[in-house]
């Protein structure tokens, strides 16, 4: 599903350039759940971002469901994006000013589905994430597990290919944690492919691969599960 | 997604209550101002526009040879329209108009009005499209003794419009036969009468005259507006050379005119911002005020520009996540448009609401009758005009910094708030170049309006009551004199022939030097007795004064611009003829101001008759009102149907520049509004400013920064632009101002003072806004601004 080869990231300031992604190449197989660690600025949230469609490498080729992605303009990326990809992040980013329903619901908005459709989307999701009592509340009036499963459901209503996981767990406690990663894991299971970065050893045993970085680059992998591609190579 | 849009757009509105109370307060002061000041613009510039066919209607000015000049009247002789009428093709209508200066007092069932009539030709209610409510078109003015009312004095004097056949009363001897019921003139017209008379009444008077035999052949009295409708606006020059024509054959008294254009042919529309010639007179004003509606707007719409950008990083959250989830750029723009329509809208709903909550107030203020027609007119257009463009001007700005985020830094809140804002320091700059300019403005008018009042007009016009004697005063004048002199707080007694204030009398019957030259020299010509010089302490600078003896009637008295005029060195013993009067000058005057001094000083000649009909009485201010009391009863003894109608040469002088004032006064209040929303802007941003920078404060504060020193950091960066603002602004304000001022001959000097007091008022007020958020920043306590990092 993802094939990254020889990817360069470079941010410059004036007197200095930083390389955040050296010629890093790897694979993700369709379904799977890999988890990438690494020490702060090894070039993780940089990756996950390419990943994400939301920058550009400065260099090497990024396929993503056989097409390369590399060169995207910016608008043929938001277009990607919003078809295939969910996000979660450590500090859940809901938007403040919406209720529950309104968050999940606002990637279907923007891909354009009627309002009928929408709301029972949305629905279903908030039902599969247990929050549909509080889905007339707004993000503050929720607890951080609560507003994680939000996140979540954001992500996964619009049922993307791949969700991209950014620390999903960096802000909650361990009961809370577990849930979500249990949540994803349940996804996963369902079919959708999972990328992960974290700082978590723990969070990082629900995946089947961990990829480890250090200057932006690939050191080692471990496969915890042998993963059974139900495709091909890509 | 539209509904999705103003659902956050409210709820954001409503989070934020303080930058939005203040964006919104702001924008909502401009945008009254605005209303007010495009309805006042429209009403400066829909002069006469009631007229059917406005565009195509003229005032006829009279273009007359004056010392080598030429001098336009508005006025000009009873045969124009005639022969416009008969020999010039391209005209369609014309139509003599004069005002009714003989009759005041109009009596109805024992009561008596006072109202303003006119004598005109039958064609005026054609030309000014007045629909007629009662009577017969074809004999509305056809008798010398018919009189039209309007529709409103008809109501007023006898309570409906079936008035025809009516009798109405003037002073108590003359009675008049009503013929019709016109709708009334609006008060925005130079022919805002309420009472119409035949000019065929005018004609009678001919019968008995020795030297012009008709109205239509009277080349010689410029007693009437002429009102000309043309067939094109493309014949006016064909007109106007026609009507040179038609004068240099017939008027005996050709040469008079100016040889190339005997005729001035002016839109009717452009009466009440240019003068008689055409030269502008209140077009400026009515241009500067165009120039402070554009300046309020902007400053409104800066301000909320620069507290809409200063708080985009608040938002840049929000923006991230909708673009990581999906929102493609159109429809972020499309969201934050929406927004500002929502905010805008509140806005001008508001500010309508305001305009018509304040709408009598500033009637009085400007003294005109404003009229918010929300349902007709242009003004509704003018209002989405103004809706439409500050939207525009503002949203698409912070629209696009808001969209152009990069999510994921805006995520982590590596963008910047007031500090990325050059292009916000840039804005406040300009909204302060605004503010220094409108200060600027007030102070340069209000200076004007003072030098107005206080400049020395020639004379003494302090406690000097003045009234025209009826005439049967008048054939007692000697006794009347005596007796008021005899009146206790009366010290001097005056009889003249003119109001000395605005002396609209002029003649071209002058002669001086040897033989019978004409000089073409237009002169002001004006009666007094002996007491005149004295009583206003008028200056004589050769010569003497009348003595009050029969040989007086041959005595002149000349101004110093006379005496140039004439190219005298040495005036007095010398020959004048005035009026066929043949005489000597016996003395000069200083010049002296008998027009506004808007009009350069004429040349003015003083002839003695002692029996003259104005009076003019010099008061020592102690009892006024038992002074006044006095002439009244003097008054009624003589006159006993009428009100004693007196004014004193003070009041009249200052009630010349009441426009003046006005404009001043309706600056004064532009300014101040405009630079209250500059402050209320300021202080949103000061406000913001010491919000973000509050952890940095509180370190500060932690580490011995003094209140002082914290009030220095946040002040400083904004009193700056303050200072490049005040020296941006200055030399435009020069420039607008010189503009202004052109309008007068008399005008005051723009010192150096000015700009700097208009800088120093405007760093003042920007410091206080300023400095009592950042001294409240600065006295907060560290610790709690610390914790909550």
């Amino acid at each position: 599903m993802i094939k990254i080869t020889d990817l360069e990231k470079y941010y410059a300031t004036e007197e200095v350039r930083t390389i955040a992604l050296n010629k890093l190449s790897f694979q993700v197989q369709e379904g799977e759940f890999v988890a990438v660690m690494g020490p702060s600025g090894c070039g993780k949230s940089t990756l996950l971002n390419i990943l994400g469609l939301l920058d550009d490498p400065d260099g090497g080729s990024f396929i993503f469901n056989g097409i390369e992605v590399a060169g995207f303009n910016e608008r043929k990326r938001a277009d990607l994006r919003k078809h295939n990809i969910g996000f979660v992040f450590q500090s859940f980013n809901l938007i403040d000013e919406l209720t529950v329903f309104e968050n999940v619901e606002l990637p279907l908005i923007y891909t354009g589905v009627k309002p009928a459709e929408r709301k029972k989307r949305v629905d279903e999701v908030l039902e599969k994430m247990q929050i549909m009592h509080r889905r007339k509340h707004f993000p503050q009036q929720l607890s951080g597990g609560q507003q994680q499963r939000v996140a979540v459901a954001r992500a996964v209503v619009n049922n993307p290919k791949l969700i991209l996981a950014d620390e999903p767990t960096g802000n909650l406690d361990s009961s809370n944690g577990n849930e979500v990663m249990d949540l994803l894991t349940e996804l996963n299971e369902a079919g959708t492919t999972i990328i992960m970065v974290t700082h978590s050893e723990h969070d990082a045993k629900y995946s089947h691969r961990i990829i480890r970085m250090l200057d932006g680059q690939k050191v080692t992998e471990n496969v915890l599960t042998e993963y059974k591609s139900k495709t091909l190579e890509v | 997604m539209f509904r999705n849009y103003i659902k956050i757009a409210w709820r954001n509105l409503k989070k934020d209550k303080f930058y939005n109370l203040i964006s919104l307060l702001g924008l909502t002061m401009g945008l009254t101002i605005a209303i007010f000041i495009v309805i006042w613009i429209q009403s400066e510039l829909s002069y006469n526009s009631f007229a059917g066919n406005h565009n195509h209607v003229y005032r006829v000015s009279s273009n007359i040879k004056s010392g080598g000049t030429v001098q336009t009247w508005g006025s000009s002789t009873g045969p124009v329209a005639a022969y416009a009428l008969s020999d010039i093709p391209e005209v369609k209508r014309a139509v003599r108009l004069r005002q009714n200066w003989s009759n005041r007092l109009y009596t109805v069932k024992n009561t008596d009005y006072e109202l303003t009539g006119a004598y005109v030709d039958a064609a005026f209610f054609d030309l000014f499209a007045r629909k007629l409510l009662a009577g017969n078109k074809g004999d509305l003015l056809n008798d010398a003794n018919a009189v039209v009312l309007t529709k409103a004095i008809a109501e007023k004097l006898f309570g409906t419009t079936d008035v025809v056949g009516k009798t109405l009363e003037a002073d108590h001897q003359e009675h008049y036969i009503i013929t019709g019921v016109v709708e009334d003139v609006p008060e925005n017209s130079s022919v805002a009468y309420e009472l119409f008379f035949s000019i065929e009444s005018l004609k009678a008077g001919y019968a008995t005259s020795k030297y012009w035999k008709s109205l239509d052949t009277d080349w010689g009295n410029f007693n009437y507006i002429t009102y000309l409708e043309l067939r094109s606006v493309d014949d006016v020059a064909a007109v106007t050379q026609k009507l040179t024509q038609i004068q240099q054959q017939n008027d005996p008294n050709a040469d008079l005119f100016d040889d190339k254009a005997a005729y001035y042919l002016q839109p009717i529309t452009a009466m009440n911002l240019y003068n008689s010639a055409g030269e502008p007179r209140g077009i400026n004003t009515v241009k500067i005020f165009g120039i402070v509606l554009l300046l309020i707007l902007a400053i409104a719409c800066i301000n909320y520009v620069n507290l809409a950008t200063a708080r985009a990083f608040q938002r840049a959250r929000e923006v991230s996540i909708r673009k990581i989830i999906g929102a493609g750029k159109r429809s972020l723009f499309g969201q934050f448009i929406a927004e500002s329509i929502l905010f805008f809208s509140i806005a001008i709903f508001l500010a309508v609401g305001l305009a018509f909550l304040l709408a009598p107030t500033f009637t009085q203020l400007s003294e005109k009758s404003l009229r918010l027609e929300l349902i007709q007119g242009p003004l509704p257009l003018y209002i989405l005009g103004i809706f439409i463009i500050t939207l525009v001007v503002s949203s698409i700005y912070p629209a696009l910094m808001l969209i152009s985020f990069k999510p994921l830094e805006a995520i982590k809140g590596k963008v910047g708030g007031v500090s990325r804002g050059t292009l916000r320091k840039v804005l406040v700059t300009v909204q302060f170049v605004f503010s220094v300019m409108l200060i600027i403005g007030t102070l340069v008018i209000g200076r004007q309006l003072d030098f107005l009042t206080e400049k020395n007009p020639g004379y003494d016009r302090s406690q000097v009551l003045n009234f025209w004697m009826s005439g049967s005063m008048q054939e007692h004048a000697e006794t009347v004199k005596q007796r008021l002199t005899n009146i206790p707080g009366v010290t001097g007694v005056s009889f003249a022939s003119n109001p000395i204030i605005d002396n609209q009398n002029s003649t071209g019957d002058i002669k001086w030097g040897a033989g019978e030259v004409d000089h073409e020299l237009v002169v002001t010509p004006m009666a007094i007795d002996e007491q005149f010089i004295p009583l206003l302490k008028m200056n004589l600078i050769a010569g003497e004064n009348f003595k009050g003896i029969s040989t007086d009637s041959t005595h002149f008295i000349i101004s110093q611009t006379a005496a140039k005029a004439m190219g005298m060195t040495n005036p007095v013993g010398q020959n004048l003829e005035l009026y066929e009067t043949k005489g000597t000058i016996v003395g000069v005057v200083e010049d002296y101001h008998f027009r506004d001094l808007k009009s350069d000083i004429g040349p003015a000649v003083m002839y003695y008759a002692p029996d003259a009909y104005r009076v003019y009485l010099k008061t020592s201010g102690t009892n006024t009102t038992g002074t006044i009391a006095a002439v009244e009863e003097l008054w009624k003894e003589y006159t006993p149907d009428f009100p004693l109608d007196y004014s004193f040469l003070d009041a009249s002088y200052e009630k010349m520049y009441r426009e003046d004032q006005r404009t001043g006064k309706l600056f004064n209040l532009f300014s101040v509004i405009a630079i209250l929303v500059s402050c209320l802007g300021l202080f949103g941003l000061t406000t913001y400013a010491a919000q973000l920078k509050k952890r940095e404060i509180g370190i500060r504060k932690v580490l011995g920064a003094s209140v002082f020193q914290v009030t220095r950091l946040l002040s400083k960066d904004f009193l700056i632009l303050v200072v490049v603002a005040a020296v941006v602004a200055i030399p435009l304000a020069w420039y607008v101002m010189q503009l202004w001022l052109q309008d007068f001959v008399y005008k005051t000097a723009m010192s150096w003072w000015i700009f700097a007091l208009a800088g120093g008022i405007t760093l003042l007020i920007a410091m206080l806004t300023v400095s009592f958020q950042a001294i409240k920043a600065a006295i907060a306590n560290p610790v709690k601004s610390l914790r909550t990092e």
